[in-house]
C-alpha cells in the first residue's frame, strides 16, 4: 500500500471515520482530536498493510481500535453499558420522542454503549453484513446474531412509537 | 424501500461537525509521536546516568563504611530501576494494526493486567531500592549528630519527609493507580 494512496483512502472513508469519532466521543473538541488521531494511526500503519484482508476491513479495524483506545484512556467513560442492558420502555419513549427525532434517541442509546457493542451497532447500521462485522470485530457469529436481534427490537420500538406519535 | 431502510438511510445521511484533516499536519504529527516515545524512554536512562555517578562519588568520599554502603545501595538501586523499566518496556508489544476489535480489547486487557501487577509491587522494585539508602543515610546523620539537648530537627524532619514520601509513592501506585486500572479493566469486560 502506497502512502500516496492516503488521499484516496481519506476521501473514501472520511464519513465512516467521522461517524466513529462522533459516537466514541461526545465532546466536540475531543471528537476532532479523535478524528485526527485515527487518521494519524491510519497513516502510520499504511506500510504494514499487506492485503491480508480488504482495505475496508483494515481501515475499520484501525479506526475502531484507535477509538476504543481513546475510550480506555478517558477516565470519565465508566458508565457505558452492553447492548443487552439497553431498556427502551414505552413510557420513556413517549417522553423522549415528544421533543426529539427518533434518530437522536438512537444516537443517545449508541453513546451509552460499551465500545464493542457501539462498534457493532455502527457497522450494522452502515449496512455491513454479519460476515463483514465478524471479520472486523472478531465476535462470534452467534454473538453477533444475538446482538443484532436485540438491536432490531430496539429499533422496532423506536420506529413503532414514532409512527404512533405521528398519527 | 421499507421503513427500516428509510430509517437506516436517515441515520447514514447524518452529517457531523468535524473538521477536515490537514494531510501535512497528519504526517508531521505521526513523526512527532515517534519522537515523543523515544524521548520518554531516553529520559529514564538519563535520570539513571545522572544519579548513579553522583552517588558513586558520594560513596567514595563517604566518611563511614555505612554511608559508603548506603550511597552504593542508592546507585545500584537506580540502576536496578532503570533496568527493570527497560526490561519491562521491551516486553510491551504494541497491538498489530490488523487486529480485530475483540483481539485488540484482549490485548489491552492483558496490558492493563501487567500494569496492575507491576504497580502492585512498587514498594519492592521502585521505593525500596532508593529509599532504603536515603533513609539509611539520614538515620546515620541523625545518630552522629544526636544531642539530647539540641536535637537535629532539620534532619529529623527530612527523615520523616522521606518516610512520608515513600509511603505516598506506595499509596499513589499500589492503591490509587491500581484501583483506577481495575476500573478500566471492568469497563473493558
Amino acid at each position: 500500500m502506497n502512502k500516496l494512496d492516503f488521499k484516496e483512502i481519506y476521501s473514501e472513508f472520511k464519513i465512516s471515520v467521522e461517524r466513529i469519532s462522533f459516537y466514541f466521543e461526545k465532546n466536540k473538541e475531543k471528537q476532532n482530536e479523535l478524528n485526527q488521531d485515527i487518521w494519524i494511526r491510519v497513516w502510520k500503519s499504511l506500510e504494514n498493510f499487506n492485503n491480508e484482508c480488504s482495505l475496508k476491513t483494515w481501515i475499520y479495524r484501525v479506526a475502531h481500535n484507535t477509538a476504543i483506545n481513546h475510550v480506555i484512556k478517558d477516565k470519565k467513560n465508566k458508565s457505558l453499558m452492553p447492548l443487552e442492558d439497553v431498556f427502551v420502555s414505552t413510557e420513556n419513549l413517549e417522553q423522549n420522542l415528544e421533543n426529539k427525532q427518533s434518530i437522536d434517541l438512537l444516537n443517545e442509546i449508541i453513546f451509552t454503549l460499551k465500545p464493542l457493542d457501539k462498534e457493532l451497532v455502527i457497522l450494522y447500521l452502515e449496512g455491513n453484513t454479519q460476515e463483514e462485522i465478524e471479520v472486523i470485530t472478531g465476535l462470534s457469529k452467534s454473538n453477533i446474531s444475538t446482538k443484532i436481534s436485540r438491536l432490531k427490537n430496539i429499533l422496532k420500538k423506536i420506529m413503532q412509537k414514532k409512527e404512533s406519535s405521528n398519527e | 424501500m421499507n421503513e427500516f431502510e428509510e430509517f437506516q438511510n436517515a441515520w447514514k445521511d447524518q452529517t457531523f461537525d468535524i473538521k477536515e484533516i490537514d494531510m501535512d499536519k497528519i504526517k508531521l504529527d505521526a513523526k512527532k509521536l515517534d519522537k515523543n516515545i523515544l524521548r520518554r524512554n531516553s529520559l529514564e536512562w538519563i535520570a539513571c546516568l545522572i544519579i548513579i555517578p553522583i552517588f558513586i562519588k558520594h560513596a567514595l568520599e563517604a566518611k563511614t563504611v555505612f554511608s559508603s554502603l548506603m550511597n552504593i545501595e542508592i546507585a545500584f538501586g537506580a540502576l536496578f530501576i532503570g533496568l527493570h523499566l527497560f526490561y519491562r518496556g521491551r516486553k510491551i508489544k504494541a497491538p498489530q494494526d490488523s487486529l480485530n476489535s475483540e483481539g485488540f480489547l484482549q490485548h489491552e486487557r492483558d496490558e492493563i493486567q501487567k500494569q496492575i501487577k507491576l504497580l502492585s509491587n512498587v514498594r519492592y522494585w521502585y521505593v525500596a531500592p532508593i529509599f532504603i539508602g536515603l533513609i539509611g543515610l539520614t538515620s546515620e546523620k541523625i545518630y552522629l549528630k544526636w544531642d539530647a539537648n539540641n536535637l537535629p530537627m532539620g534532619l529529623i524532619a527530612y527523615l520523616i519527609s522521606c518516610i512520608l514520601l515513600a509511603a505516598g509513592i506506595i499509596w499513589l501506585n499500589e492503591v490509587k493507580a491500581v484501583n483506577e486500572l481495575k476500573e478500566k479493566l471492568k469497563g473493558l469486560s
